[in-house]
């Protein structure tokens, strides 16, 4: 059980049974150690009582006037009887009440009378006429019982308020010295959803958790820097391949303009040429991407009817849903709309759509569907081709990944990686539902809270 | 319509990008002046808001290239207050305009489309073809007298086929004055564009102005 509680409560548990555990250990020492001294002291003074008797009545030769004073501390009585129990003298109205004791001289014995506890100490004395004294001296145990009654107090509310004094203060200086712990959690989610330039907020204090802050924040700042360089240069190299495709593409062009050319040639430089193609889709894919991660785009948020954007895409994609002689259904409402960027959505809804006609069957069927569910917008793109096999899914929004290399060689390897882009910088997700054989289903989820609206795209993969 | 910014400042490039873009515009940006010149070499901008001192090459040195090259873009330049001299100098080497920094946002969207507006022969803020009518100034577009609402992207691309009405226009010639180089959309992007534009102006009309040329681009006119 205690491995799921924070670190904070169980810092506070342990602390603060230790404390429990010193507090009463303190206390029942005190409590005992007070409880034997008092006790000590009450024998010893009874003790005294009895010998200062003695010599007493031995001094006095048995006439037992004691004229001057009492010789007994306050507090005690005393009795002194004959053999056969009369009284010969006494100090202490109450004293009778022990009449009912047996004597047994020499030892201490504690009687209790009434809620009160006394001390009783016999003695016998015989004198050398024969004649036998008995003495019996009672001190009465109020005031020590006062002091432990009072010590008992003290502790039994003493030791609840210190615990909860304890507890609280302990809980405030674990969760105040865990709070960078909690920071760096917070910012390591953060991370971990994609923001690389998120830093903790480094502690004031120097101690290990500053240490800590420090490490980690120069570990994230090169893991950035890293992952910004390879950024850069997927963005630059893309830039820079632009220039000779485009001269390739124009060379290729002018030469398939001639006329002198044989049928293996002209083919020929129709694939060079269908190859500069895609390379230049290839490398604009890549920039759009990069740039878009680099947080280069800005986001151009409107109110757009969701409609529109698949009829425009269905109407443009006409020749290829011909040629695949898939049927293509609409079940949107008419007045759904969205806020979003309309060039992002329009390249979104394209590359799904595209991608379902690719894989879907010859005289198949692709659905695109929407509505709003509650705060966001659900689009979904369904078709009944070939299907994606499960262990795929997961890599699906990889750059230039490929669920079957062989197969597949007719895309750029980028269009999902561009969907997931599109639908990252509006916030949302998207889900992939598939069975191989059956086909597939992709659902983007835009959230239509307008927070942050307007932001620069900052979402990484 | 597409613009360039050249601008060492960070802030302002920045924001100046932003609030252009919020505004329909395509707009590249960068921030010194070898980039500027290869940039502005690289596409054909409608618009170019070039800072005067700028690290590498000097905004009068770009200007003056660009202009050798005989580059048909409307520049407009950003000087300094005390930078009469510049001033004079872009102007006699071929800058269209100047503003004075500081300058508020309002002016610069005011110069910015008095700028696309001097290469047309007609120099109204209103675009007109046929019933088809585009206030540049009021970003409002009518056709057969009733409003036509339009995204930005939309308005762009209105706006870039009006001033060209009459060319045919390819989809990457298109591409390239609507979107800028951030976003690398596939040419078949502007054509379900064309197809959003045409379903709010050509819609339910008899005389049809979007028109597509087989095997070559889009072209805005009326049809003989």
């Amino acid at each position: 059980m205690l491995k799921s509680i924070s670190l904070r409560d169980k810092i506070t548990l342990w602390y603060s049974l230790l404390m429990l555990v010193v507090l009463a250990a303190f206390a029942c020492a005190v409590y005992f150690l007070t409880d034997y001294v008092l006790e000590e002291m009450l024998e010893r003074e009874t003790r005294l009582s009895m010998e200062q008797l003695i010599a007493q009545i031995e001094n006095e030769d048995g006439l037992l006037t004691f004229e001057n004073e009492v010789p007994i501390a306050s507090g005690s009585m005393y009795f002194i009887t004959e053999e056969n129990g009369s009284e010969l003298a006494s100090y202490g109205s109450d004293i009778t009440m022990f009449d009912q004791e047996p004597i047994e001289p020499g030892v201490f014995r504690f009687v209790k009378r009434e809620s009160e506890r006394w001390l009783l100490l016999d003695s016998e004395l015989v004198r050398e006429d024969r004649f036998t004294f008995r003495v019996r001296v009672a001190s009465s145990c109020a005031l020590g019982d006062r002091v432990l009654s009072t010590l008992r107090l003290i502790f039994l509310t003493g030791i609840p308020l210190a615990m909860a004094i304890a507890i609280c203060g302990g809980y405030l200086i674990a969760k105040k010295s865990l709070r960078p712990v909690s920071q760096i959690i917070r910012s390591a989610e953060s991370i971990s959803q994609g923001d690389l330039s998120a830093r903790i907020p480094s502690a004031p204090v120097k101690d290990e958790l500053g240490d800590l802050t420090d490490t980690l924040n120069t570990m994230l700042a090169s893991v950035e820097t890293a992952f910004k360089r390879e950024q850069r240069f997927t963005s630059d190299a893309s830039h820079e391949l632009r220039t000779p495709v485009a001269v390739l593409r124009a060379y290729t062009e002018s030469l398939l303009s001639q006329e002198t050319l044989s049928t293996e040639q002209t083919v020929s430089l129709q694939t060079m040429l269908a190859e500069c193609e895609r390379m230049q889709k290839i490398i604009g894919q890549l920039l759009t991407i990069t740039r878009g991660q680099e947080g280069r785009y800005t986001l151009c948020r409107e109110t757009i009817c969701v409609k529109d954007i698949c009829e425009g895409v269905a109407e443009s994609l006409s020749t290829q849903l011909k040629q695949a002689d898939i049927t293509l259904e609409l079940n949107i409402p008419d007045e759904l709309t969205i806020t979003a960027d309309q060039s992002l959505m329009t390249q979104l809804m394209l590359n799904l759509t595209e991608n379902a006609i690719k894989y879907g069957h010859t005289s198949g069927h692709v659905e695109i569907s929407a509505c709003r569910e509650c705060e966001s917008v659900c689009i979904a793109v369904r078709d009944d081709g070939i299907g994606i096999p499960e262990e795929s899914i997961p890599f699906l929004f990889e750059r230039f990944y490929r669920v079957d290399t062989a197969r597949d060689r007719s895309g750029t390897g980028l269009g999902l990686s561009i969907v997931d882009w599109i639908v990252k910088s509006h916030g949302g997700t998207v889900r992939v539902e598939s069975q191989l054989g059956i086909g597939s289903a992709f659902t983007v989820i835009l959230p239509q809270v307008l927070s942050g609206m307007l932001s620069v795209s900052r979402l990484e993969v | 319509m597409r613009l360039l910014i050249v601008e060492d400042d960070a802030a302002l490039r920045t924001i100046l990008q932003k609030r252009l873009i919020a505004e329909g515009y395509a707009v590249d940006a960068c921030d010194n002046g070898a980039d500027g010149f290869e940039f502005a070499t690289s596409t054909v901008y409608d618009g170019i808001i070039l800072d005067i001192m700028l690290p590498g090459l000097n905004g009068l040195e770009i200007l003056h290239r660009l202009r050798t090259a005989h580059s048909p873009s409307g520049i407009l330049m950003l000087t300094a207050k005390d930078g009469i001299a510049d001033r004079v100098k872009g102007l006699d080497l071929g800058a269209d305009d100047y503003l004075v920094k500081p300058f508020a946002f309002d002016e610069l969207l005011a110069r910015v489309r008095a700028l696309l507006r001097k290469h047309v022969p007609d120099r109204s803020p209103l675009l007109k073809l046929d019933s088809l009518e585009m206030d540049t100034v009021a970003r409002t577009v009518s056709r057969d007298g009733k409003a036509v609402s339009l995204t930005a992207k939309e308005y762009a691309l209105l706006e870039y086929m009006l001033r060209n009405a009459g060319q045919v226009l390819t989809r990457d010639q298109i591409a390239d004055h609507v979107w800028n180089y951030e976003c690398n959309f596939e040419s078949n992007l502007v054509d379900v564009y064309v197809r959003y534009l045409r379903g709010k102006i050509d819609k339910d009309v008899q005389n049809k102005l979007l028109h597509t040329v087989r095997g070559m681009g889009y072209t805005l006119k009326v049809e003989d």
